[in-house]
Parts: C-alpha cells; sequence; structure tokens
C-alpha cells in the first residue's frame, strides 16, 4: 500500500449481476488492486468472471473483497414499496433519483409485476426514501447472521473481507471476526468499514473504537486496513461530497491505530484535487481510496446500452473502449501520483 | 563471533524456539550481524531495550500510556509531579503489518522477571511472525539456547 491504492466498491447489497462482471471486469483493466462486492455466492461468481476476462487480457491480479457488517448498516438495506398504492398521476420522482436505475418508470413495472424496485439492483443508498412524496418507501435490512458466516466464506474464498462496523459495537464485531477466523480462510486484509455519518460522534470517540478494533485484530494476528466511510454511498452526487471522506481522514490521522487509512463514502473524481489543497497533504496521504456510486455513474450508459444490446459490455469492443477511457479518467490520477513522503 | 558466517544456524533455532536467550561478548556486534542477516533472511528487525518496556504484550502490541523523561525543572502542580500521561502507538504496531516476519532483539533482558520472560514465550507462541531475542547478560564469546530451556535451568 504505497498511497495508489484503488479499490472499486460494488455495493455491499448489489445484486445485480452482469453489471458487478462488466463492472469488475473493467476496472480490473483500468488497474484497481481490490474490488469489493456483497458476500453473495452468485455475485461473488459474477465478479470472478468478469475478473478472469480481465486477467485473461492482461490486467494484473486484483484481490477480491467482500463486504459483511457486525450489525444494522446502511449499505445492507434495500429500498421497497408496493406500486398499487402509488397513484395513478405521480411524477415518480423516486425513478430519477435512483442510481441504479432499480426503480422504473410507470408504465413498465406494472407489466413486469415486480415489488416496485428491483431488488437485485438496489444498493441502499436511501435517496428515494425522503423523494416519495406519499412517503410509501421503506428500507428493509437484510444481514448474514454470523452462522451462516463461516460456511459462506469457506464458499466464496475471497482474498479480503471488509467488515462494517459502527461506534458501540465492540462486542458484535469481535464476534464477527472470530467467526471470520473460524472459516480459516487466508486473508491478505480485514478491512474496517467505519465513518462518523449518523452516530453523533467526534474524531477522537471515532479512533477510540478503531483502537479497540485494533486489538482485536491484533489478537487474531489479522492486519487492518481502516476504511474511513466519509458520506455512504454518495460519490455521485457532487463534487462536494468528496469533503466529507477527506475531513474525516485529516481528523483521525493522527489518531488512528496502525494500518493504511483508505478513504471511502462520497469519493469522486474530484477526491484528489481536494486532498492537494489540504494543509496536511504535503507531508501525508492516505493509502488509498475506493470508488463505488462514481465509478459505476461514469460508465452506466455504456452498462445501460450494452443491457439493451442484450450482451456483456466485454463483447462490444466499441463500447468497451470508451467506458474502459472513461474509467481510467478516475482510477488512472491515483495510479499516477507520486509522493514525497511514505502514506501514512 | 566471525563476520562471515551465514548466521543460518541460529535463525533455524530461533525459529524453532520462537523466543531466545542469547549471551554477548560485552564489546558489541555480535546483535547487528545476526540482525543483518535476519534480515538476509526475509526477516524484519527492531532493537530495543527491555528497560522501560513497562506490560510487555501491552506495550508491544496496544496503545499505551507513557510518562515523558523529566527534563530538569517539573511543575509539581499537575500530572502528580512526574509528567502527563501521554498515549502512544503500539512499539510493533505497523512493523506486523507487512507479510515479512519481525525479529525482536531485546537488550539488557537481565531485568526482565521471570514471569515476563514466560510471557514473551508465550506471545510468540500466539504470534508466529514474530521471534524474539533476548539478551541475558554477557559472555566470553557468543552463545544462545532457547528461552524455555534458560528458564528450567
Amino acid at each position: 500500500m504505497s498511497g495508489h491504492w484503488v479499490k472499486l466498491i460494488c455495493g455491499a447489497s448489489n445484486q445485480d449481476l452482469p453489471g458487478i462482471a462488466d463492472l469488475c471486469a473493467l476496472y480490473a483493466c483500468a488497474g484497481v488492486h481490490c474490488v469489493d462486492v456483497a458476500a453473495d455466492a452468485a455475485v461473488v461468481r459474477a465478479a470472478r468472471s468478469g475478473l478472469a476476462w480481465a486477467r485473461d487480457h492482461g490486467a494484473p491480479p486484483v484481490w477480491l473483497m467482500v463486504s459483511i457488517s457486525d450489525g444494522s448498516d446502511a449499505h445492507f438495506r434495500k429500498a421497497q414499496f408496493d406500486p398499487k398504492l402509488c397513484p395513478s398521476d405521480c411524477p415518480r420522482p423516486c425513478a430519477r433519483v435512483c442510481p441504479a436505475e432499480a426503480i422504473p418508470a410507470a408504465p413498465e413495472f406494472l407489466e413486469a409485476g415486480c415489488g416496485g424496485v428491483e431488488a437485485s439492483r438496489c444498493y441502499g443508498c436511501g435517496r428515494c426514501l425522503p423523494a416519495c412524496p406519499l412517503g410509501l418507501i421503506q428500507a428493509s435490512e437484510h444481514r448474514q447472521s454470523l452462522e451462516d458466516l463461516v460456511p459462506l466464506l469457506r464458499a466464496l474464498h475471497p482474498d479480503a473481507v471488509e467488515v462494517h462496523t459502527a461506534p458501540g459495537r465492540g462486542k458484535t464485531f469481535s464476534d464477527a471476526v472470530q467467526a471470520l477466523v473460524n472459516a480459516q480462510v487466508p486473508l491478505q486484509r480485514l478491512a474496517v468499514s467505519c465513518g462518523l455519518e449518523g452516530h453523533g460522534l467526534t474524531a477522537p470517540d471515532l479512533a477510540r473504537e478503531l483502537w479497540q478494533r485494533f486489538g482485536v485484530l491484533r489478537r487474531h494476528g489479522l492486519r487492518p486496513l481502516w476504511q474511513l466511510d466519509g458520506r455512504p454511498m454518495s460519490g455521485d452526487v457532487g463534487r462536494g461530497t468528496a469533503r466529507a471522506a477527506i475531513q474525516l481522514w485529516q481528523n483521525i490521522r493522527p489518531l488512528a491505530p496502525p494500518g493504511p487509512l483508505q478513504l471511502a463514502g462520497g469519493t469522486n473524481a474530484s477526491t484528489l484535487d481536494l486532498l492537494l489543497e489540504t494543509s496536511s497533504a504535503q507531508a501525508f496521504r492516505p493509502a488509498g481510496v475506493a470508488f463505488g456510486g462514481q465509478a459505476r455513474a461514469l460508465v452506466q450508459p455504456w452498462l445501460q446500452a450494452a443491457l439493451e444490446r442484450g450482451q456483456h459490455l466485454v463483447d462490444w469492443p466499441e463500447g468497451w473502449a470508451q467506458a474502459l477511457s472513461k474509467a481510467k479518467t478516475l482510477v488512472n490520477p491515483w495510479l499516477q501520483t507520486r509522493y514525497g513522503r511514505s502514506p501514512c | 563471533m566471525p563476520l562471515l558466517l551465514s548466521g543460518r544456524g541460529f535463525r533455524r533455532e530461533l525459529e524453532a524456539a520462537g523466543c531466545m536467550a542469547i549471551h554477548v561478548p560485552l564489546e558489541g556486534g555480535a546483535e547487528t550481524r545476526l540482525l543483518r542477516r535476519l534480515r538476509g533472511a526475509g526477516y524484519n528487525t527492531y532493537m530495543t531495550s527491555a528497560r522501560g518496556l513497562g506490560d510487555v504484550e501491552v506495550f508491544l502490541f496496544e496503545k499505551h500510556g507513557i510518562r515523558p523523561p523529566h527534563l530538569g525543572h517539573q511543575s509539581v502542580g499537575r500530572g502528580a509531579a512526574v509528567g502527563e500521561v501521554q498515549e502512544v502507538m503500539p512499539i510493533l504496531g505497523e512493523r506486523l503489518l507487512g507479510a515479512k516476519p519481525l525479529a525482536l532483539w531485546l537488550l539488557e533482558g537481565q531485568v526482565l522477571c521471570r514471569s515476563e520472560l514466560l510471557s514473551l514465550c508465550e506471545l510468540c507462541r500466539r504470534e508466529p511472525r514474530l521471534k524474539v531475542v533476548v539478551e541475558m547478560g554477557g559472555a566470553r564469546s557468543l552463545r544462545w539456547q532457547s528461552m524455555a530451556s534458560y528458564l528450567e535451568a
């Protein structure tokens, strides 16, 4: 981890299989070091097929990371509503705000008969919840139980695992880590994802929580990677969303336990520029960055077009070339930066 | 100790024992030569003194408090006249993050009591990537033995 580490986040509850396979292939060819997917056998199979394709076409090996949670977490929810309750003249603002295009425009979904939100595409960003004028949209939690975790991890055999945690969940975190250790899957890293948003805490409180997590990982001989979740799942909203993660990194850097600090949550193309503007950036840099919503949003037109053509993006050379150059605009600045000092 | 030796025998015994007691010639030099050979064999190495290690496991592996050194004038108004506690990083925190094994060389190990030495052995057993060499005193020529056999004797 030398400060150029880049991860692609497909979404901890995203199950859009063709999209995931194409995204993984695309960003593996663009040079990311790790892809992060949902802990689901079908999703992992799709991601592996994408990564294998990229490998065959000259991409370096990429870690496959799966995401789990030690408690209720926004990344592990899905929106749902009953379309029969919708008024017939609704302008459907929910369909407009959905970044994953999981809520179709009115006529189609009535024919398809699906339950309002296409569950496999929804990754829980929650933007549709306040968008509905009648408040009909609900979020439902879906989470792996710790008992299922051991056989699941043995089946998935990921290179790394990410545990989403929150302040006050130290006990459940150590239970989750114990389950990971019981699964006896050799892990390159154990990423701990935590942010301040919605917890009403300060950076020193969060640092204290991270030190507790560090103690747990230390006891099991696992190597940590700290993912600082600035503004969860909002990288594609606008330039300013990148600030939260950078600010969190600045506040937590002097207090954080050993291990690479990686930005996530609201990261986008302007993250690097904003980072260079900060005062401490002359001396220190985060070890890496993870791109989620923005990575998908950049190449969404080509994914959509490939879907309409009824083929994978990898089988459509023109679309592939255009999407790849777009993906590289996001990833390359991180791969190319050279820092004066070792990153922190 | 001759300058040109592979150090392989030492490394093998260290890997087998985990924690090793060593007696070194007082003129010094043995520690840096052996550590250099361990580095050549793929180890990260770190040398520190056993003095001031406090609770050995906590100082090595966890965030812990230290009081700053007394630099002459010290206010008696706060911090019990011995300075405020500062929270510092675990000594081995960053050093165990990579994939390499780590050899820790503890100077002046004679200040450690029997239970602290036993806890070091236990630590090496729990953390297979960590090897500890403890200097237990001086000798005319370099000699070493596993900490377990040293403590039995």
